[in-house]
């Protein structure tokens, strides 16, 4: 697996810690080595001190796009949610870090203030937080993001199905299941599997698949509720007298 | 929009229709079609097809999703026995002996959506989604992954309605029919989005209840269920029709099959009661119900619906023909049941012996013959029957020579198709190669007799 950065970017409040929090999940289940890196943590340990000016934000995101790169370097795959509202930033990072899939996460402002339990938005809008992207800064959408995700318009769920086929897609992530078998790799398990009588790996595939049953229990397993309840089905269809 | 397979791969959409009859499908008799949306998306290129013998879903389904017969997949009927004992065993998915297609298309890395096939429970893994048909008993154990459960239950997707209610209480019993089939239908939709499939299939089992106990209403304008019998197989073309639209619109082809079709019951004929009556079959007197009460003197047997086995020593515990005379059995009864009638009129139009339908590593358990009834006469073990024939709240009965395929590929269908050739269509569509064909029905007694 090659690494890659999965960026989302996107109002406060749109949505982006939650599917980056949900596709890392996805993704360690699916033994991935994977690293998440959001807002909160970064400015606490990577960017403390630095404030909400362009100049300020375009360097938390430049260190950030740092430790994406080596990260990403190294082979994992990092999920990670900023806001990142300047796009030459996000442009020079998406150079720095190569393997980079931006993914836009799309919600209406209003949409966003009503998911806004802290009240951000609420302070912002009374003049209490300056700069605050959506209300008093801009947000500049990306031109050409390889993925935009509309939070106000679809479920978790779907956004990350769909996250998921668009990182398959570009080669980030092989489909479930699947397994590449390198062709020296291969060349070794023919050797073996033909020393068993399986003439080639399909054959062996379905021996495998096959013996689901026996590793699953075997059928006259039933209880015996079970087979009244088997029974009864029949007798009703006169399928048994 | 549903998602490309992978690499530009051919991908198959199938539509099973449970008990579906040709002239169903076609219109027969100076009555319309029932189905004909489904008949003209494939260009009236529609075939009559035989199926397994016995003519039942369970053994018939198994041979469309190996390709094989029941001496290699092992499906010999609804119940068994256990070896070795008189007690009534329930073969399910597990018994299979032969991968379905599906698994065989996993190795080739194609993935399938399988929806509602009967004999499929429990669901295992296999490459894709299987939400297996009857006879499933929990959701829970009938849904693979388990991910799409909660799913389901949120639906309210009912692996099959209440048949009990086909007796007594028919327009309850319609309803629920409709309910099933919207429900599976609005899965059927969602997992057609959601799922990168290469293979995705579709049953329908409400045509088999529903004919089971209304078959007269079809063809009867009188008949107090008359409109709504047309109308549940209205739900059911529109279904149809609406994937095999989606199919042309993403470039997938499509086929269409029953896994046997139907006819009118005139007659149930008990065939525990006729062995009985005409010496074959003996119980001991004070014995224990049914087949464990069965007299060592006992020459055969019947299981559900129509096998018959001779009562072999060493085979059953008071089995009593010696294997020197198992042929004598085995002659005397396809002797009589040639000239066996009811109401003056032949009830078998053919015995067949094991030998002639099966081949295969379940041979052991296959039944010594098995009978193919004439139209109209509905066989059934009817061990705790009191009689030879009679009948019941049943009006429709199960046939082995008029299932139906169709295929958007009409210079692929088999001249006179059986249903063991499905499987090999399948694969030929999808430009697989066969991993074996071990097994595969063939000759005349692999579903094309006479």
């Amino acid at each position: 697996m090659k690494g890659v950065t999965v960026w989302f970017t996107g109002l406060p409040c749109s949505g982006k810690t939650t599917l980056a929090l949900k596709l890392s999940a996805e993704l360690k289940k699916r033994g991935i080595l994977t690293e998440d890196l959001d807002g909160d943590v970064t400015r606490k340990y990577l960017s403390k001190g630095l404030g909400f000016s362009k100049e300020d934000r375009d360097e938390n995101i430049r260190r950030v796009g740092f430790v994406c790169s080596l990260l990403t370097k190294h082979g994992a795959t990092v999920t990670a949610a900023f806001v990142s509202p300047y796009r030459s930033i996000r442009d020079e990072i998406r150079g720095m870090i190569g393997n980079f899939v931006e993914v836009y996460v799309k919600c209406s402002l209003d949409e966003c203030i009503k998911r806004d339990v802290k009240g951000m938005y609420k302070k912002a809008l009374a003049g209490e937080i300056k700069n605050f992207t959506g209300v008093s800064d801009p947000f500049e959408e990306p031109l050409h993001p390889e993925l935009v995700i509309e939070s106000d318009k679809e479920s978790v769920e779907e956004s990350l199905r769909r996250i998921i086929a668009r990182l398959e897609e570009l080669g980030y992530l092989r489909a479930a299941g699947a397994l590449a078998v390198p062709e020296y790799l291969r060349q070794d398990l023919l050797r073996i599997l033909a020393q068993q009588n399986f003439p080639d790996l399909n054959t062996f595939v379905i021996h495998i698949l096959s013996q689901y049953a026996a590793q699953h229990g075997t059928a006259g397993d039933l209880s015996q509720s079970e087979e009244d309840a088997v029974r009864e089905k029949l007798k009703k269809l006169g399928y048994i007298s | 929009m549903a998602r490309k397979g992978g690499n530009g791969r051919p991908r198959l959409l199938v539509i099973g229709l449970d008990g579906v009859a040709h002239e169903m499908l076609v219109g027969a008799q100076g009555r319309p079609s029932l189905l004909p949306g489904l008949r003209d998306a494939f260009a009236g290129v529609v075939r009559p097809m035989t199926v397994s013998i016995p003519e039942i879903s369970a053994v018939s389904w198994s041979s469309f999703m190996t390709g094989a017969q029941a001496g290699a997949h092992g499906i010999y009927g609804f119940v068994d026995l256990v070896p070795g004992t008189y007690q009534y065993r329930f073969p399910d998915f597990r018994d299979l002996k032969v991968p379905p297609f599906f698994v065989e298309l996993g190795a080739h890395g194609l993935r399938s959506v399988i929806i509602n096939l009967p004999a499929t429970y429990p669901a295992r893994p296999m490459p894709g989604v299987l939400i297996s048909g009857f006879v499933a008993l929990e959701l829970e154990r009938a849904v693979f992954p388990p991910r799409y459960l909660p799913l389901l239950r949120q639906a309210g997707y009912q692996v099959d309605v209440d048949a009990g209610k086909g007796k007594e209480r028919k327009a309850e019993f319609l309803a629920d029919l409709h309910c099933a089939l919207r429900v599976r239908k609005q899965v059927a939709d969602m997992l057609w989005e959601r799922e990168e499939w290469d293979v995705f299939m579709f049953t329908v089992t409400g045509t088999d209840r529903l004919q089971h106990f209304l078959f007269e209403a079809a063809a009867d304008p009188g008949h107090e269920f008359h409109g709504e019998f047309a109308a549940f197989f209205r739900e059911v073309d529109e279904a149809a029709v609406d994937f095999l639209r989606r199919a042309r619109d993403i470039g997938a082809e499509a086929i269409a099959l029953s896994d046997h079709g139907f006819g009118p019951i005139r007659r149930e004929v008990y065939l525990n009661q006729v062995l009985k009556r005409h010496g074959f079959l003996e119980f001991d007197p004070g014995g224990a119900r049914g087949l464990p009460g069965i007299s060592g003197r006992s020459l055969a047997f019947a299981l559900d619906p129509s096998r018959l086995y001779v009562h072999r020593q060493g085979r059953y515990p008071r089995g009593g023909v010696a294997a020197a005379d198992c042929g004598r059995v085995r002659r005397d009864l396809q002797a009589f049941f040639k000239d066996y009638r009811v109401d003056g009129e032949p009830v078998v139009e053919r015995v067949w012996a094991a030998e002639e339908l099966y081949h295969g590593e379940q041979m052991d358990a296959a039944p010594d013959l098995v009978l193919l009834s004439r139209p109209g006469f509905d066989l059934k073990g009817g061990m705790e029957k009191d009689r030879e024939a009679g009948t019941s709240h049943f009006t429709g009965m199960h046939r082995q020579d008029n299932a139906f395929l169709a295929c958007t590929r009409p210079d692929r269908l088999p001249e006179r198709p059986t249903i063991f050739d499905v499987k090999g269509l399948m694969l030929e569509l999808l430009a697989i190669s066969p991993c074996s064909s071990a097994g595969r029905g063939s000759g005349p007694g692999c579903g094309s007799p006479g």
